[in-house]
């Protein structure tokens, strides 16, 4: 049961990681001040993200 | 203890969360697109032969050194650059495409500004003559290559030209 989580989370992680190889990829390719916002976006996307989870009880 | 009022609003507030981090994740992809689309884009068709080759403008990103086409002597080749200006305001810029042999200039092919308003293209057509480009010093029976630099906004694009000699080798 507990190797199923271990799984679960490398599962969850390499794709992450996949995600954000090609984000960084193309983000490399936008203008600074583009870069800037999508900066600006991320993190009010993880804030609202963790906020959610908090309210939900994680 | 919560009335069922204020569990509404909690779960109204806690849906308010997700609904911003999906609204701010496809306002990231947006971007992408959006960005990915905006710009200016010089698209270089090569015609020569029976042949026709287009290099598109994510061709330079991934090989910069440039861009490799070949002919045969005796036939012209006829280039078409269109300059797409995906932009909301003007794009002015000097063009100019020349003949090199290594690192010496041959000739001028163009040499002109231009100015393209939002959303507008902007083409440019020239033509060379492969038997008068070759240099007295190379026998006839031998191939060349020449390269063709298009200049915009300092930015040099390279296309190398191998032109083939007609006559026969011994």
């Amino acid at each position: 049961m507990k190797l199923e989580y271990v799984l679960f989370g490398f599962g969850i992680l390499f794709c992450l990681a996949g995600v954000g190889y090609l984000a960084a990829q193309y983000v490399s390719y936008l203008s600074e001040l583009w870069q800037l916002i999508s900066l600006l976006l991320t993190v009010g996307m993880f804030t609202c993200l963790g906020k959610y989870f908090e309210r939900v009880g994680w | 203890m919560a009335t069922p009022k204020t569990g509404k609003k909690t779960t109204q507030r806690k849906n308010l969360y997700l609904f911003l981090t999906i609204a701010f994740f496809l306002a990231i992809i947006a971007i992408f697109v959006f960005d990915g689309y905006m710009g200016v884009y010089g698209t270089v068709t090569v015609t020569t032969q029976e042949r026709e080759e287009v290099i598109e403008p994510d061709h330079w990103l991934r090989d910069d050194y440039g861009y490799f086409t070949w002919t045969e002597e005796g036939q012209d080749i006829y280039f078409h650059y269109e300059l797409d200006n995906r932009r909301f305001s003007t794009y002015s810029a000097d063009v100019e495409v020349a003949v090199w042999f290594g690192e010496a200039k041959h000739s001028d092919l163009i040499s002109q500004a231009v100015a393209i308003g939002g959303f507008d293209k902007e083409e440019l057509t020239w033509t060379i003559d492969t038997d008068a480009l070759r240099p007295a010093d190379i026998p006839e029976a031998n191939d060349y290559e020449f390269s063709v630099i298009i200049t915009r906004d300092g930015v040099e694009r390279r296309i190398i030209v191998h032109v083939s000699s007609l006559l026969p080798r011994y």
